[in-house]
Order: structure tokens, then sequence, then C-alpha cells
């Protein structure tokens, strides 16, 4: 058993939120995101373009996407797309 | 002129107080089209080399796009381009009416050269200037000077002025618009109109920008929107402006901390885009763009109840936010206000308080240096005070309101380390560790301005997905980024259209060429160029001036301090490969970081090359 932290980053329309989530040593992201019910996911299963998954502050896409596999520890956070300001 | 332009410019000389109408050059246009391009283009051809940025020789471009006051969206903007006071040539703008309602009163832009001899300001109307007495505003808040002049004037009219840091030469002093709300914030341009005794610039028209070709611009403008609308960030920028981004950046270690020391901050959380979003009582924006982006705060308990004010932007919230290690966001608000009304920007002053509150903390300033008791990470009330020093010149103020960098030359006691400046420059809202094209562009730039070079290539993947971290290839990206955002910015554009890819090149182009009717202007590949062209200008302008690789540079904190945060964990910028990589990329000299003869003939720059034979 490992233990990840979900942090999710609001907008106008969602709340933010920070939670611990207790996984199998094998899963992966993809598996992380579909036990968490958010509706990020485009019908096809990939990521809706308008959100963005951090693994330890990296793009998951500069990972290994859905299949990169979570170590304990590891901080997740789900955010909007955003550039600058 | 087809359309686009006005035709017409204006040169004020202060010091003989004569105002002359000049009609506008085809060749200027075709070669720089406008906004940013122009003023690069006139301030390198005006400014001599050696010039002191606060002496009457300077001047100050203050310019429009072609597609500013057009229907095309995001273009509402006006530039300032100057000889800057950290010494580079650097163009700073803002958003608002002031733009649309410069050519409205029929000028493309305004040449403002010598200096006043007592507090004036410009009086634009329809087709005239006049050269009016200041006197009475002088020392006056920018929000409350702007509402005299226009009382005096029309009610209906466009302000653009300095407050009290300006007029005491505060070197990051900025130049008010809007209302007070907007900034042309970076660079000094404040300072430089105090220097000159130019309180402020009213405009009021009640003329047209014709277009081209209406037809194909409705079209041009229809598509425009859509592809806006289609965009993944669209809805959440619309609705919080940038404050949808502070917590994110935090996230992905690209917001630094404590002036760059990147250590984790306690109840980050209150910069939640929804919790952000509780203050804002209305929601406004610029002509012209659906965007939207603006909004007004109001607070309504605590010590800072009944402030009401516009939102502090992504890079205010950072400057009074993680940077000074504050998470109270009412006192975010007012800071960004008491730095609006006083007219400085709010990223350079965010930047200096930080550097005084890491002094203190190393014991290299003693409190009674600093003249305020507890100056310590966090405590804004402290800040406050600090910053009115600052504006005023007052005791440490003095020294501080020149900048990091040369505050560190006169304190000495190895102060230097923690200044966080590139070319005299402070650093904005971004950390260069965590997303290396985006540092490169800073590095490498005549003025490392805040918003050139977001690369939305590293953070969103748009147009292609570049690894944040990696070195290889970053030349390519930084070269892309700042091509761009200067031919967007020539155009008119706000930064954000290239920051966030809400258009393409072909939009532009279309756009461009349905305003204007000029053919060129048709084809993307010559907006890149023009891009180019602006580029390799302000650098050979930094060329002149003696400035090579050395000055392309980065504080020893980015370069030798890896992240301790576990966002972007152990990063460190890797200065000098990236360097000869993005030298490469521009076709410049590796060895001195001036670009070759070759390069400047390509871009149509044979005078250049010339000239800049006698530095290399």
């Amino acid at each position: 058993m490992i233990t990840v932290t979900v942090k999710l980053i609001g907008d106008h329309k969602r709340k933010s939120a920070t939670f611990s989530v207790n996984l199998n040593k094998e899963q992966s992201l993809g598996d992380l995101l579909k036990s968490l019910n958010l509706e990020i996911f485009k019908e096809d299963g990939g990521l809706r373009p308008d959100m963005v998954v951090i693994i330890n502050g990296k793009n998951a896409h500069f990972l290994n996407g859905l299949n990169t596999k979570l170590k304990h520890g590891d901080v997740i956070v789900i955010m909007p797309i955003v550039v600058g300001g | 002129m087809k359309g686009g332009y006005i035709g017409k410019f204006l040169r004020v000389d202060l010091t003989n107080r004569k105002v002359a109408i000049k009609e506008l050059e085809e060749s200027l246009v075709l070669n720089y089209v406008g906004g940013r391009g122009v003023g690069v283009k006139i301030i390198y051809d005006e400014v001599k080399p050696g010039t002191n940025p606060l002496s009457p020789d300077n001047k100050l471009v203050v310019s429009t796009g072609p597609l500013t006051g057009t229907p095309a969206q995001s273009c509402s903007r006006i530039f300032i381009t100057s000889k800057s006071v950290p010494g580079g040539v650097h163009t700073t703008s803002s958003g608002g009416p002031f733009g649309p309602q410069l050519k409205a009163a029929g000028f493309d832009y305004i040449i403002i050269e010598g200096k006043a001899d007592k507090p004036t300001f410009l009086w634009i109307y329809d087709g005239k200037c006049e050269l009016k007495d200041a006197s009475h505003v002088w020392g006056v808040f920018t929000k409350e000077a702007s509402e005299i002049l226009k009382a005096e004037t029309d009610s209906k009219a466009e302000v653009m002025c300095i407050g009290p840091a300006g007029e005491k030469m505060v070197h990051f002093a900025s130049v008010m618009t809007n209302d007070g709300f907007s900034a042309c914030g970076r660079g000094g341009m404040g300072a430089i109109m105090g220097s000159k005794n130019l309180k402020a610039i009213v405009v009021r028209g009640t003329g047209k920008v014709n277009v081209a070709n209406e037809e194909e611009m409705r079209e041009a403008v229809r598509e425009q929107i859509e592809l806006y609308k289609k965009h993944p960030s669209f809805e959440g920028f619309h609705n919080l402006g940038t404050s949808l981004v502070t917590l994110a950046f935090y996230e992905i270690g690209h917001n630094p901390t404590f002036n760059f020391r990147q250590e984790e901050i306690r109840n980050v959380e209150i910069f939640a885009p929804e919790n952000i979003g509780k203050y804002v009582v209305k929601h406004y924006g610029c002509p012209n763009c659906i965007c939207g982006c603006k909004k007004i705060m109001k607070i309504t308990s605590g010590p800072f109840s009944g402030v009401m004010w516009d939102m502090p932007e992504y890079e205010t919230q950072w400057a009074f936010g993680n940077n000074i290690g504050n998470t109270n966001f009412e006192s975010i608000i007012v800071l960004g206000m008491l730095c609006d009304e006083y007219g400085m920007d709010t990223i350079s002053t965010g930047s200096v308080i930080a550097f005084t509150m890491e002094l203190c903390e190393l014991g290299i300033l003693s409190k009674s240096e600093v003249g305020i008791p507890d100056l310590h990470w966090g405590n804004y009330e402290a800040a406050i005070e600090l910053l009115r020093k600052i504006a005023l010149r007052e005791g440490i103020g003095g020294v501080l309101a020149d900048g990091v960098m040369m505050a560190a030359q006169k304190i000495g006691r190895g102060a230097e380390k923690y200044a966080m400046q590139i070319k005299g420059l402070e650093l904005a809202a971004y950390d260069p560790r965590a997303a290396k094209a985006h540092g490169l562009s800073w590095a490498t730039l005549s003025a490392p301005r805040h918003s050139i070079g977001w690369s939305k290539h590293e953070i969103i993947g748009l147009p292609e997905k570049v690894d944040p971290y990696l070195t290889e290839g970053k030349g390519r990206i930084a070269k892309y980024n700042q091509d761009e955002s200067a031919f967007c910015e020539a155009l008119g554009y706000c930064i954000m259209v290239p920051a966030f890819y809400f258009a393409t090149d072909q939009q532009h182009a279309k756009l461009a060429y349905a305003a204007t009717g000029i053919k060129q202007f048709k084809d993307p590949k010559y907006l890149w160029l023009v891009g180019e062209r602006i580029i390799n200008l302000e650098r050979a302008f930094g060329v002149r001036e003696g400035w090579d690789r050395k000055q392309d540079t980065m504080p020893q904190r980015i370069v030798k301090e890896p992240i301790p945060r576990k966002a972007a964990h152990g990063q460190v910028f890797e200065l000098e490969k990236l360097l000869d990589d993005y030298y490469e990329a521009r076709g410049w000299d590796k060895k001195t970081g001036i670009p070759t003869e070759e390069k400047l003939r390509e871009l149509g720059l044979d005078d250049v090359a010339k000239e800049l034979r006698k530095y290399r």
C-alpha cells in the first residue's frame, strides 16, 4: 500500500481541495484519476484539454502520461490549464 | 494609408515648448509595423549611445499599432518605448481605452523630447496638441490627478499620468492609465516622464479608425472570436483573469517564494482561484476584447475594509504575496493600490521589499538603517511602510528607490548576492529554473520584461509540448516566443494573445491585412521577420551601450542554488549551455552575443551592421 497526496486547484466552477489517497503499489496515474471520479476525461479516455496533471511539480505529459506509475509520497496536482499573468 | 493607420504623428519638444504634426513614413511602417516596433526604431535612431536615461536627451515614444482602435480583439493597447532607466531599450504597455482614444484624436504615435521648465501636461484633442501647466496636480496620486485633468479638459478624455514616485524619479516608477487602474509598469518610464517634468498626457478624439476592407475585417474578427472561445483556457481566464494562475504556478514551482529562496509557504491555499474570486464585485475589460479579464475588488471587513480597487494581477499577487512571504490577500490588494496611486511598478517594488527583508534577516541591513521595526517575511504592515518610504525616497527608501542592483552596490556587504535582477531590471513572478526557455528569454532580452517569453510550450504545451526542465532546444523556443511577442506588440496586440496562443499567426496576418491593406502583412512569415528585426535592433541598441554576452546573465541564486521545494526540486538554470544554444538559434556570435553581420543584413539592417563593426 502507498499513500499519495492529491491537490485539486479550482476555478470559477470547481473548488480547490487537498486530500490523501491510498493505492495499491502497481497503480498508475490513470487508475488514480479514474478512481477519483472527476470530470476530467474526454470520451476517448484522454485528459480534457483544459486540465493539466502535475506529479511532483512536473507535467505528467513529460513522464509517462496516464501510464505513469505512482510512488509513495507523490504529490499529484490537478489544475486548469494556465500560462501566465 | 488605406486603413489601420491614421497617418500622422506628433513630435513634442518640451524644452522649446513646440509641437509639430508630421506624416507617417511608409518605410517605417513596412519594416516595423507600429507599437513596439516603431518605438524601438525611433529610440535606436534618435537616442545616442551613452545617453543618461533621465536626462533631457532621452526620448519617449508613445505608440499604437495598426490594429489598435479597429474591431480586432485584444488590441486596445498603448506602448511606451524609451531608453529605460536600467539602460536597455524597453517597451512597456497597458490596456484600456487610451490607445484607441489617441488614434481617435488623430495620431498613431507621439515622440516626446527635451524637458519642460515646469510641471506640464499634454492636451491632445481632435488633431491638435497643447502644452499646459500641471503645477496644481504635481505631487498628486494618479487616480486623483486623472480625475482632476479630465474635469478640466473633457470628461470623456483618457489620461496617462505619473504619480509622486515618477516625480521623484524612483527608478521603477510606472505610468498609469485607465484612471489609475492600468500600468505601463516596467523599466521606469514614470521616472523618465518625471525627469521631463511631464505629469500627464490627456487625449480626447471623436474620429474613427478606418479599415482597408471592412468585410474581410468582420470575417477575420468573427474567426478570431471563435478561436478564443474554443481555447481551453478562455473560460477560466474570462471569469478569473490572471488570478487563475497563482496557486497553479506555485504547485509547479514556477511561483518563486521568499526572494527566490523557494521555500514552502504556509497558508498558500488562500491563493485558490475561488477564494480570490470572492473579492470580485465587477468584471470588466478593454474595449474590443471579449476576454474581459479585468476585475474590481472590494474589501468589506478587517483593517482594510472600505478599499475598492482593481484586482491585483498575478504578478502583483506574487510580488506582495509569496515573494515577501505574505498570505494576507487583502493586504496584497492594498499594496497594489498604493503602487498604482504612487505610480510604481508592483513587480519591482515587491522585489525591492523582498530583497530588503532578506538583508534584514541576514543582518546585512540593521533595523536602525531601515527605520522600520519588524521588517520580516510576511509582515505586510511593515511592507506598506517601506513602500511609502521608497515612493517618497525617504530614509532607506532613497537607496532602495534606485532598484535592487544599484541599491546592492550602495549597501555593499555582500548584498549583491540577494539582488534578483537581470540587466538592472528586477525578476518577475516566474522561476527560470522551473521553465528554462522562459528563463532564457529573460536572460537574453534587452529588457527582461515579465511578460515576454512566457513559455506556453513548457507550461501548457502549445503549439508544441516541451519539457520545462530540459536544456536542449531551448534557444529555438526562446527565439520563437521573443519574435512572436515582438511582432504581436508591433501590431498592437495584448501580450496575452501570443502568451495563451489564443490565435495563430495566420489569424494575425489576416487581421493585419484586412485593417491596413498592406499586402506584405498578409504573409505570416513577413510578420515573423518583423519580429526578428525588432529583437535584433533592440540587441544592437544594447551592443552600442557596451553590452555583450556578459550582460546575458542570471542572479547567482538561480544558477547555483537548486530549488529545494518538491515542485521542480533540484533544478538550477544552466546558463552557459542555454546561452550557446540561443545564440546559435539566433545566428549571433557565440563568443560575444553580438548579431553577426550576415544576420543583420538578412534582416535588412545593413546600416546597423556597419555601425556595430566597431563593437566587435
